[in-house]
């Protein structure tokens, strides 16, 4: 199956190159955020120095590790952002009547443009702020980190899947998907302990994306966790499997509910 | 191959209220109305038939799909196809099916054609000799040659249906179901895939479900034709058998030499009458067009005379118009 | 003039039905919007800790300025402009080309009916509900509240030609959607959204200050929250005139180069 997904993003980066001026343009573009993401951080620290206690480089590693994830979130599960369409056009009728299950299916249907465009910024914002915060880097710290960024991609996958399955039951699901973006992409910039008590509860068991990024930074500092268990900067691939257990059987539900339905 | 027993569909539709005050009572106390899409449905189609799947918008000719290939859940009744319940074995199924949907694409948008058939390859485990023999000869059948690198979105419908029909036989099923196939597709496209129906038909055995709202296609590739209607099947017949019941009415023609006069036949009727011509209807079994026009009075000179007779598209508008007893 | 009021009524009342029917995904889109308050509402209390001022720039008056921003930029996101780039693809553009009307000005006039809609839907519960749980100081000088409005007019017209330039590129590039995420960003970053400018790092402060994102919200939230000196009010005030005057320009510009386009193409 595996197969199929990358000959499929192989050949959808062939169709786009056919028409590079476009192509390049919207990567420009796309790139251009990734600029301003890091003006979040930039401003304040530059104004404040801190925000809760980390200064632009530890800001900066964290909210990289953050978008590497996000990079190959973008990369291979982002079709889900449009799961809307899919039932409103009644594509699961099509899904339903091949050998491969629907979620395949769906995970080759399209491809995204921040497949690419999230690589170039996170990577460099990586390689620029490891340097200069203090992490002593062994194979153990790298092969973790590795399983991090995947889980990472993993947990807002989970997140995404469940926002899906509400699209069997109500027509339209972007504002339920916007809040949980709202949260995934203005909260990450910030350590999610100055927020108080709600929005770290949320981050946290909600909409876990703490765990992309706030938690393992703990871990790659060698700090104690503020908030919660000293335990969750190791949590990260454990949440992404239960995240992403919790966001397939909502769908799995909702898919019966549509075959019984038919809405 | 393919068994439907007493098969319903229910739907349950939320009614929205009327006005701002209506949609906001709505909301806090929906009313739902129970729609029986599909209604104690019964049939059962032979290894290597054509069907023709009638019925006017809305009778649930779709819904019947959706239940035979496994998207949806019988409300009761069950459906076996090949031995199989298609929405419990939904995976096995899935290879013993294509299925193609005239209003939307099963092909990749953006990518050429070549390229969706390759996926599909993948996606249905083909090896790869099989695929190359198949694709090769799909391409021959449906004359694909000169549009195959080309992105789908770029291809005429007709192209794209032949696209899709193609898509949905790379893995050789047996049984094809094919959703309005032929809608918004020009003549020669048409005529090809119709030729090409029949032709798999022939040679491969495979067993064709057409729906349509073409009768002209259905005349001329489906021997069987099931008619539905409001959920029901209200007729399923082989074409002869429906011109033998239905299709008793003939139109008689007569042109006179000069102005018509007033008549009285023992029976047929005149149904119009427009200066020196006259129409009349009349059923064969009571009368025939012989015997017609030697009742005319003698002395009246008759310039013309032509015979219309019904065939199963126009007695089946009928079927659909006034029902099985009009 | 009847005609034309009727008209924008006519125009309220339907985008304002078009969100009604979408009840639920409105309420999600409040919540949306309160949780983005309340992460830069707590973002500059926690940066304020201990500190009474930046550069003259108060704690309250930070926050004032993102709670009212974040209540009031949903009025200026329009979303038809993509709608625009639907109907260029599919050709249909050359209608729209043919009213006797200019087509910048039809658009205007819908995005006012969206503007309207905006306004009682989202912006004024989000304001109501901002007063009642934040403290957030407001100017009790009249002269305040007018050139505030004046330039809140002003960054009203200058998103919405933003958008219009944006939309007419769709002649020339096939896929328009990056131009405008990246538009849209740079409007959160570089107008002045999300940070008010005043935290910038010179020289980064003054050289973003002369560009036109400013004038979209920077420049009225800070006129609004007491942040420009009576002194300053006609450079800022004139820099988003020059701004619209250069937009306006270009826009007609590039729409006489697109009606000549057409007219070669045949569409």
């Amino acid at each position: 199956m595996l197969k199929i997904i990358l000959l499929l993003k192989w050949k959808s980066l062939k169709s786009q190159l056919q028409y590079p001026a476009n192509f390049l343009i919207a990567v420009a573009g796309i790139s251009v955020i990734g600029v301003t993401d890091i003006l979040l951080i930039l401003i304040p620290t530059s104004a404040f120095e801190t925000i809760g206690g980390w200064g632009f480089w530890e800001l900066g590693f964290m909210f990289s590790l953050w978008k590497m994830s996000h990079g190959i979130h973008q990369a291979l599960f982002s079709s889900f952002w449009g799961h809307d369409n899919l039932v409103r056009n009644g594509e699961y009728d099509r899904f339903l009547v091949r050998p491969a299950h629907p979620i395949w299916q769906i995970l080759t249907s399209g491809f995204s443009i921040g497949a690419i465009t999230e690589w170039l910024p996170s990577v460099t914002m990586f390689i620029i702020t490891s340097s200069q915060v203090a992490i002593e880097w062994n194979v153990f710290n790298i092969l973790f980190l590795l399983i991090i960024l995947f889980s990472g991609a993993v947990i807002e996958w989970a997140v995404s899947l469940f926002i899906s399955g509400f699209s069997f039951w109500f027509v339209q699901t972007q504002h339920l998907r916007g809040t949980a973006h709202t949260f995934l992409f203005r909260a990450m910039h910030y350590p999610s302990h100055i927020f108080g008590r709600a929005i770290p509860f949320i981050l946290t068991f909600v909409f876990p994306y703490a765990f992309m990024s706030y938690y393992p930074t703990h871990y790659f500092f060698a700090i104690d966790s503020r908030i919660y268990s000293d335990f969750f900067p190791y949590a990260t691939p454990l949440v992404a499997i239960i995240a992403l257990a919790i966001g397939f059987a909502f769908w799995s539900i909702g898919l019966r509910n549509y075959q019984s339905t038919g809405t | 191959m393919i068994k439907a027993l007493n098969l319903s569909k229910e739907f349950k539709v939320r009614q929205p209220g009327q006005g701002v005050l209506g949609k906001l009572k709505s909301l806090a106390s929906p009313e739902y109305k129970i729609i029986k899409a599909v209604d104690d449905v019964s049939f059962e189609i032979q290894s290597g038939e054509i069907i023709g799947y009638l019925g006017p918008n809305g009778a649930g000719k779709s819904t019947t799909i959706k239940l035979l290939t496994g998207v949806l859940e019988p409300t009761s009744g069950s459906v076996k196809v090949a031995e199989r319940i298609p929405t419990r074995d939904r995976t096995r199924n899935a290879y013993e099916i294509g299925v193609v949907y005239g209003q939307r694409s099963q092909l990749w948008w953006d990518l050429p054609l070549i390229d969706s058939f390759q996926i599909l390859s993948a996606m249905y485990k083909l090896s790869e000799l099989r695929y190359e023999e198949n694709l090769e000869r799909l391409v021959s059948l449906l004359q694909m040659e000169e549009f195959i690198d080309q992105p789908v979105r770029k291809l005429s419908l007709g192209q794209r249906m032949r696209g899709e029909i193609a898509a949905a036989l790379l893995h050789e099923p047996p049984i094809l179901y094919l959703d309005e196939p032929t809608i918004g597709v020009d003549v020669v496209s048409k005529n090809r895939i119709l030729e090409f129906i029949q032709k798999l038909n022939q040679e491969k055995e495979v067993t064709v479900i057409l729906t349509t709202h073409n009768l002209a296609d259905v005349e001329k590739v489906c021997p069987r034709i099931l008619i539905i209607d409001q959920g029901r099947i209200i007729l399923d017949a082989s074409q002869e058998q429906i011109l033998e019941r239905f299709g008793k009415k003939r139109l008689l023609e007569v042109e006179f030499e000069d102005q018509p006069f007033d008549l009285t036949l023992p029976v047929g009727e005149i149904v119009k009458q427009e200066e020196n011509k006259l129409w009349i209807q009349f059923d064969r079994d009571q009368t025939s067009a012989f015997d017609l026009v030697g009742q005319f009075p003698r002395g009246r000179g008759i310039r013309d005379v032509s015979i219309t007779e019904d065939n199963i598209e126009s007695v089946i508008a009928q079927i659909y118009e006034h029902g099985l007893d009009g | 003039m009847v005609l034309m009021a009727r008209t924008g009524l006519a125009l309220i009342t339907a985008s304002l039905q078009e969100k009604l029917v979408y009840r639920f995904d409105l309420i999600m889109g409040l919540l949306r919007a309160l949780i983005q308050i309340f992460v830069f509402h707590q973002l500059w209390a926690v940066l304020f800790t201990g500190v009474d001022d930046y550069a003259g720039f108060t704690l309250e008056q930070t926050q004032t300025y993102v709670v009212i921003s974040m209540s009031i930029m949903p009025l200026l996101d329009r979303s038809f402009l993509p709608q625009v780039n639907e109907r260029i693809r599919s050709g249909n553009i050359v209608f729209d080309l043919a009213r006797p009307v200019y087509y910048g000005n039809l658009l205007l006039y819908q995005g006012l009916g969206q503007f309207a809609a905006t306004l009682l839907t989202t912006s004024l519960p989000l304001l109501v509900f901002s007063f009642v749980f934040f403290s957030i100081a407001m100017p009790d000088s009249v002269f305040t509240w007018i050139t505030f409005l004046a330039s809140f007019c002003m960054a009203y017209y200058t998103a919405f030609l933003m958008d219009l330039i944006a939309s007419l590129w769709g002649f020339w590039i096939a896929s328009v959607w990056g131009l405008f995420y990246a538009k849209w960003n740079l409007l959160q970053i570089l107008g002045g959204m999300y940070i008010p400018l005043w935290f910038f790092p010179s020289p980064f402060k003054e050289i973003v200050l002369l560009l036109p994102f400013r004038g979209v919200a920077f420049t009225p939230l800070s006129i609004l929250v007491g942040g420009v000196a009576p002194e300053e009010l006609p450079m800022a005030l004139g820099l988003q005139i020059f701004w619209i005057i250069m937009l306006l320009w270009f826009s007609k510009f590039m729409y006489a180069r697109v009606v000549k386009k057409l007219a070669v193409q045949g569409g």
